[in-house]
């Protein structure tokens, strides 16, 4: 049987992982002067069905 | 049952989070995706090392080793090559006290950086691999530490970029801005750019 090289994924080891990756997100933005505030995807697209999912 | 409830409510906001997320890439970025297979995407609930395993057996290419199974558990999000698909987990356990804007901005995130992901995997050239420790140094020292903690062998490091930035660019025409922002480098702007096919 064929072993693949096992995949690597996204590590969120705790909230504080994701606290991390946030906050320098929200460092970034505010360097240029940016409202870190996610807007959000707006309501509408979310009911639109999806084409692209198999 | 309210605990159930909360999961299919997540669930759900983790379905339409990825799907929204697919509908902001650039359309050549889709188009690239949908090139090199990497359209299809699964939401769980479930830790993705097992998910992952069982769907390797499945298609006759082996399972993980117990470490390797152990070591997806904690991804949120994760690309899988050989069945050309993503695979999210909205119940990974370091999301679960986000508030539900956290969390659909970090869904989106971990899809826009497995989606770079892919595209890196195959487009990234062995020179760009080679350099993933120099263009590590040259990187916003808060993505650059990020990936550093989170345990990738230097010849990941590359992939990381390229997924990290590219999750950065994605965010931000929802704010309102496009281009090369000025935190980010011409050499890592141009790299992102030509292996993701990032034109914006």
């Amino acid at each position: 049987m064929e072993r693949v090289e096992p995949p690597k994924g996204y590590v969120l080891a705790n909230k504080e992982t994701v606290e991390e990756i946030i906050a320098v997100e929200a460092e970034l933005l505010r360097s240029e002067g940016i409202n870190p505030r996610w807007p959000g995807f707006p309501e509408a697209e979310h009911e639109h069905e999806h084409d692209e999912k198999q | 049952m309210a605990d159930e409830d909360a999961d299919v409510d997540r669930t759900t906001l983790a379905e339409r989070s990825v799907r929204s997320a697919w509908r902001d890439l650039p359309t050549y970025d889709r188009e690239l995706l949908q090139n090199v297979g990497a359209s299809q995407w699964q939401v769980t609930r479930e830790a993705l090392g097992g998910v992952v395993d069982d769907l390797l057996r499945s298609a006759g290419l082996g399972g993980l080793r117990q470490p390797e199974v152990r070591a997806l558990d904690d991804a949120a999000g994760v690309w899988i090559e050989e069945l050309r698909l993503v695979l999210v987990n909205a119940g990974q356990h370091a999301l679960a006290e986000l508030d539900d804007r956290t969390y659909e901005a970090m869904l989106a995130r971990i899809a826009w950086h497995e989606w770079a992901h892919a595209l890196s995997v195959v487009r990234a050239t062995a020179d760009d691999v080679a350099n993933g420790e120099r263009l590590l140094a040259l990187a916003p020292a808060g993505v650059a530490n990020v990936i550093r903690r989170g345990g990738y062998r230097r010849g990941e490091y590359t992939h990381e970029l390229v997924a990290e930035i590219y999750a950065l660019l994605m965010s931000r025409p929802r704010r309102g801005q496009r281009g090369q922002p000025s935190w980010l480098g011409d050499e890592i702007y141009d790299l992102v750019r030509r292996v993701s096919g990032w034109s914006e």
